[in-house]
């Protein structure tokens, strides 16, 4: 007649924590046989004993509710883990559909549609869930050491939150991200000017192949991203964006974008062309930044009227009664 | 089973989730096991499902709120648990609590019968 509840115990056993198994087991055992005797007297049948297993539940569950409260990622490290993923989905597959571009123009082998359009477009997707899947190991390694934002919870304080719907706002983890995001592209541009050319191969003494560019167009896209970095921290030291340092944002970031069509979309375009001449019917770099510029113009725009409408004085003033 | 008895049931189990533990301590001024304890309660007309109790006895005894010796002259190895000193500040506090929701909640039900 044991063996269905050993057959139980057993199962509860596999998910409750080691440590705690044979205690956990041993009181379970208990408290059935009690059920048991308390119902059917010394001899049940096996009928019998169903009936009370079908009611302590589920093996898996039973064990389950032994377990802390659980999960993978925890409320104070979400929203964090999902900040670093959702700009890691952002760049990930732009920087490595980048890298498997240049990767094609460099190498030898003729260029494609597979090997210059699908083969970056599946390495992003798995770069990607590469990306993700680290990110959250090591939130959940970080979860696991019981790593708790204590300072959070004292350094709170309400009168230091936004205003709603203030479009002068600026956000710090955006620009934080910017500004090292955008030193590290301003390396890189002055590596590619230093070096003559678009390479992969960070070695100033032997860069290897390069791709040859516009001296001038590269250097003004130098100073226009390290400029939009620089708008930006003025920006952050203030606390808000005003109508002139946006205006000025806005203008280097359209700037940045023609600078960039010349300085980079164009010289490796050139060369996709020179490779694979089937390729050179569509403008594609210019289709690319004319539809930057475009979108860019209108939302900087919008967000611009937005400032310059936006009232200076509190919508609101409390009573003192 | 229908949506509205569906939800019933979820709301009824998260209503019951948190009186359980001041049910359970209010029980253990003296030794139980778990199967007299879940009697107990059941004889006062608080039903509460074997899975339920056994891991909060457990969770209970973790957060120091009870004590608990193992039995073995008995038939059978029992656990037995009782509450602590801690779990007896607590269970005083929590009680006034209890009570003083009951009285608003009164208040709240009764009034909305009434309108």
């Amino acid at each position: 007649m044991t063996d269905l509840i050993e057959r139980y115990l057993h199962e509860v056993g596999r998910y409750v924590p080691p440590k705690s198994r044979a205690d956990i087991q041993t009181e379970l055992r208990s408290l059935i046989q009690d059920q048991i005797d308390d119902r059917y007297g010394g001899a049940p049948t096996e009928d019998e004993i169903t009936i009370v297993l079908k009611e302590m539940g589920d093996p898996r569950q039973m064990a389950t509710l032994y377990h802390k409260e659980q999960y993978l990622i925890g409320p104070a490290l979400y929203p964090w883990m999902m900040m670093v993923l959702s700009y890691g989905w952002l760049i990930v597959p732009a920087v490595v559909i980048f890298l498997s571009i240049f990767g094609v123009l460099n190498a030898s082998q003729s260029v494609t549609v597979t090997n210059l359009v699908i083969e970056p477009i599946l390495s992003a997707l798995q770069a990607t869930f590469i990306f993700s899947s680290v990110v959250v190991m090591i939130f959940a390694i970080v979860e696991r050491t019981g790593f708790e934002w204590k300072s959070d919870k004292t350094a709170f304080n309400p009168a230091n939150l936004p205003k709603a719907d203030d479009p002068r706002t600026v956000d710090r983890f955006e620009s934080a991200f910017g500004f090292t995001v955008g030193t590290v592209i301003v390396l890189l541009f002055v590596y590619f000017l230093v070096v003559g050319g678009l390479t992969l191969r960070f070695n100033l003494s032997d860069p290897g192949d390069v791709i040859p560019i516009p001296q001038g167009w590269m250097l003004a896209l130098i100073i226009s991203t390290t400029s939009l970095i620089i708008t930006q921290l003025i920006a952050l030291r203030r606390g808000h964006w005003t109508v002139g340092l946006w205006a000025l944002h806005t203008f280097l970031e359209l700037f940045g974008a023609i600078a960039i069509y010349f300085a980079v979309f164009v010289p490796i375009f050139e060369r996709i062309v020179m490779d694979n001449s089937s390729l050179g019917d569509i403008p594609i770099p210019a289709i690319i930044t004319i539809l930057y510029v475009f979108i860019a113009l209108v939302s900087r725009g919008i967000k611009l009227v937005q400032i310059r409408n936006y009232p200076s004085a509190p919508s609101f003033t409390t009573s003192s009664n | 089973m229908s949506d509205i008895s569906e939800q019933t049931d979820k709301l009824r189990q998260e209503l019951r989730r948190g009186i359980v533990v001041l049910a359970v301590l209010s029980q253990l001024h003296t030794n139980q096991y778990g199967y007299s304890l879940i009697q107990q309660l059941s004889a006062k007309g608080f039903d509460i499902e074997e899975g339920t109790l056994y891991p909060l006895l457990r969770r209970l005894e973790e957060q120091g709120l009870l004590k608990s010796e193992w039995e073995v002259t008995e038939s059978r190895p029992r656990k037995y648990y009782r509450i602590s000193e801690n779990g007896r500040e607590i269970l005083r506090i929590l009680s006034a609590e209890w009570l003083e929701t009951v009285k608003i909640m009164n208040q709240l039900l009764g009034g909305e019968s009434h309108d």
